[in-house]
């Protein structure tokens, strides 16, 4: 490879203790672009919901509550076959260690001491709690980045409180702008955790921006990070409605304040759905064409966007009479080649066989070592010149013990043995983990 | 102190809102961004709004507020000769450029990465758009809607009677700003460290599919091949989850796994629920949480939200309160940390917007200084900067091509 070909990131490592969604993401982009990432994970305590719901899961249970582990089999090593791992981890070299040891917090600070930045985003106060907080750490290494992701953050009031995604949602108020609008409160789905894959963004954001501050200075940091805080800038106009005019937003659904119709249409087959948005007039006459100028189009009622608006109600009763003889992918292309805004509502499958992300290359070919040959959902980024590649698959755990403890950190063989021997580092949970 | 990039020029070719949101990040840590409007009529997202006091003036646009602070704003007609003259003049001093035209623009300007590279080899040049410059659905028109179903979320979203919802807003195109901004950032770094920069394709729609959770989504599905469908409001799992009503609002209650259930019972101050069959696994709580409601809510009713949510947190649940913005705007953790802004703009006077999404110790970073009027910087730009004379400069105006 030539200097020039190398990835961006390269040459930056990078310490990551991600658990469920936020901080395992975040670190995966920065190991697409070429960090040296390096998961380090505890034998003895099990990260929920990060590599399975438990470490083992019990035999002889319906299949149905095998779902998540790759053909439904546990396997010898159930944690390597967990579909979170697989869906966030590509890229990265794992290490088991225990942390809460003093030989194993010692193994830690060499590792620290040769990286660039640290990323946890555990429950509150753990790395405290095990002796490793960002002010021990600054004395092992005086420029250390730490990046600390949690829902409300680190100070304030609420420190300490336990969150996840979706009480994000609701502390910052985009849960109340959920829903269907007729609905009330107590309707509000909270399925999706949007928030943390706002965070992802940006603890993968706050890092670059810390790591180029401190090519400048030297100087690293410790970074706080609230989802919550980072989720209120994704609000920013329906915040601003309320600070400029002292209203609050009213919850839109499928609906949009300007155009008609614009909503979500049911089509042919079993939970089909096509969205549609209709801007302009001349959207209108092209969508009446494309559909072959039935009588109701040319209802006078519907004859202005305002019109339109005004009739939303009839009119989503007659779109949806029309959707409903039709494919949600053929309306998508129909529309669109007459200059007609639509697409359809996709699912895990149709993703996985749509045309164009196949044509761009999106999923990847990845073969690991307990799960086989699969298909892997790719990077969000095409960069021409340094294209990213899967280079690593996801790490088994401990999978790397012995190329960072004494390849990295150049630990003699005997005692590399001795911590293997007393399940100080190690590739299995220990019983009771 | 210096800002964390302010060293870092930016050429901000973006509109609306995906564009805006990344080089909106870029210029709140301190990077110059530039942002070149189109003559007389700006960035669409002027003409958006909300506006302050309703009044539709293009300077007035919350939304265009919110994503513009701390940026600089000239105008310039790319489609003149003398715009696109002006345009590499601009290129060979910056770092980066980004843009969320749709594909064909660039290129139908002049403007693709190769000529724009030519005049300054170590430029990223950050593209972002629904779908991606290349692949079939390159050219397919979006709204926030459409992206919402094609990039995976509104298959999850809602009941699984009824149809999907979309997010509430922008959120689609907001979360491509931020990942964007990630990748541009990235790239910056290898142009920094060699000299030669590239071009960032970034599609709205797999920003969409690449989260974390969809990312999960999609291996589950690969993994077993099991469809899966909308949960709805009270979701999979154990039980209770989801939104309840208390004596004074409502409260948020995360039961997802079934450890928390003997912390729900000591919340509630009720233990004989851990010897009562119908709530002695998830799936009979499940089952009976008709029965289980009966006995919750007019618990909740008795308490109010804030008593829920600080005896909730005491018994180690995460609960939460469930707010209108109003609320959040005065919630204690984001008055004691500063979420919230002010930023003055001469057409607004003082507003309160979201702050930075995170904070930096070492670096005074804020927001901030307001979005730009359309045109304010061009004095500063095009005659102090760039050398044009005031002459030149009516000229160029008269022209329309600032």
């Amino acid at each position: 490879m030539t200097l020039t070909n190398k990835l961006p990131l390269a040459g930056i490592r990078i310490i990551d203790h991600g658990v469920v969604y936020t901080g395992t993401a975040a670190t995966t982009f920065l190991a697409d672009m070429g960090a040296q990432v390096i998961r380090v994970e505890s034998i003895g305590r099990f990260p929920a919901m990060t590599r399975g719901l438990v470490a083992r899961p019990p035999a002889g249970l319906s299949k149905a509550l095998y779902h998540g582990y790759a053909d439904y089999e546990p396997g010898e090593r159930p944690w390597d076959r967990w579909y979170q791992l697989h869906a966030t981890n590509r890229n990265k070299l794992a290490i088991g260690l225990e942390l809460d040891t003093p030989r194993g917090a010692a193994v830690y600070k060499k590792l620290v001491k040769i990286s660039d930045l640290v990323m946890e985003n555990f429950s509150q106060g753990t790395m405290d709690r095990l002796g490793l907080g960002y002010e021990v750490l600054k004395e092992v290494n005086p420029g250390l980045i730490m990046i600390s992701a949690s829902g409300l953050g680190k100070e304030g009031p609420y420190k300490g409180y336990s969150t996840f995604g979706t009480n994000v949602d609701a502390i910052t108020g985009n849960m109340a702008l959920r829903g269907y609008p007729e609905d009330d409160m107590t309707m509000k789905d909270c399925s999706p955790v949007w928030a943390d894959n706002v965070a992802a963004g940006t603890v993968s954001f706050a890092a670059l921006v810390a790591l180029h501050y401190r090519k400048k200075t030297g100087n690293g940091q410790f970074i706080d990070i609230s989802q919550a805080e980072n989720l209120l800038p994704h609000m920013g106009e329906s915040i601003l409605e309320y600070t400029m005019n002292g209203r609050l937003p009213p919850i839109m659904g499928n609906r949009d304040h300007a155009m008609a119709p614009h909503g979500c249409y049911p089509c042919r087959g079993v939970n089909k759905w096509v969205n549609i948005s209709i801007s302009s007039d001349a959207e209108w006459q092209a969508f009446g064409e494309a559909i072959g100028n039935p009588d109701w189009v040319k209802d006078a009622r519907f004859e202005t966007v305002l019109g339109r608006y005004r009739h939303q109600d009839e009119l989503d009763k007659l779109v949806t009479a029309w959707t409903l003889t039709q494919d949600n992918f053929s309306v998508m292309h129909l529309l669109q080649s007459v200059g007609v805004t639509a697409g359809p509502v996709v699912s895990p499958s149709t993703v996985y066989s749509d045309p164009h992300l196949q044509a761009r290359g999106f999923f990847k070919e990845v073969t690991h070592r307990e799960t086989g040959t699969h298909s892997y959902p790719g990077m969000f980024f095409k960069f021409s010149r340094t294209p990213a590649e899967v280079r690593l698959p996801p790490p088994c755990l401990g999978e790397h013990n012995a190329y960072v403890l004494t390849e990295l950190l150049g630990i003699s063989e005997d005692e590399y043995a001795a911590l293997e021997k007393d399940n100080i580092i190690g590739t299995e949970y220990l019983p009771g983990a | 102190m210096q800002n964390a990039l302010s060293d870092i020029k930016v050429l901000d070719l973006t509109q609306y809102i995906a564009g805006p949101y990344c080089t909106k990040l870029l210029a709140d840590y301190g990077a110059e961004v530039l942002k070149i409007e189109k003559p007389f009529t700006g960035d669409g997202a002027r003409r958006v709004g909300p506006f302050y006091q309703d009044d539709p003036d293009p300077e007035k646009s919350g939304l265009f507020l919110h994503l513009n602070t701390n940026k600089q704003s000239i105008t310039l007609d790319l489609k003149t000769v003398c715009g696109k003259k002006i345009l590499l003049e601009l290129v060979k001093e910056a770092d980066i450029l980004v843009e969320n035209y749709a594909p064909r623009v660039m290129p139908s300007l002049g403007l693709d990465y190769a000529i724009l590279a030519a005049v300054n080899p170590a430029l990223v040049m950050t593209s972002i758009s629904n779908f991606g410059q290349t692949g079939p659905y390159r050219d397919y028109k979006a709204t926030e809607l459409i992206l919402s179903g094609m990039g995976l979320h509104m298959h999850f979203e809602g009941e699984p009677t009824r149809e999907p919802l979309k997010f509430p807003a922008n959120k689609a195109q907001y979360l491509a700003g931020n990942y964007a901004a990630t990748a541009t950032l990235g790239a910056y770094f290898g142009a920094h460290a060699t000299g030669r920069g590239q071009q960032v394709d970034i599609s709205i729609m797999e920003c969409l599919i690449s989260p974390p959770e969809a990312g999960a989504w999609l291996m589950a599905y690969e993994f077993t091949k099991l469809e899966t469908n909308r949960v709805g409001h009270r979701r999979e799992g154990s039980y209770p989850i989801g939104v309840y009503p208390c004596r004074d609002g409502y409260i948020f209650v995360y039961g997802v796994v079934s450890f928390f259930w003997p912390r729900i019972a000591a919340w509630m101050n009720m233990p004989e629920l851990l010897t009562d069959p119908r709530f002695a696994t998830p799936a009979a709580r499940r089952e009976n949480h008709g029965d289980f409601d009966a006995l919750f809510i007019p618990w909740l009713m008795e308490h109010s939200r804030e008593e829920l949510f600080h005896s909730g947190q005491a018994n180690r649940l995460p609960v939460a309160p469930v707010y209108t913005i109003d609320e959040t705007l005065q919630d204690p953790q984001f008055v004691a940390r500063g979420s919230f802004t002010e930023v003055e703009h001469p057409m607004t006077g003082k507003i309160v917007y979201p702050g930075l999404p995170f904070r930096l110790p070492e670096t005074p970073c804020t927001p901030q200084n307001p979005a730009p009027l359309l045109g304010e910087h061009n004095h500063r730009v095009y005659v102090e900067r760039l050398g044009y004379t005031l002459a030149e400069l009516s000229k160029l105006r008269e022209m329309g091509v600032i």
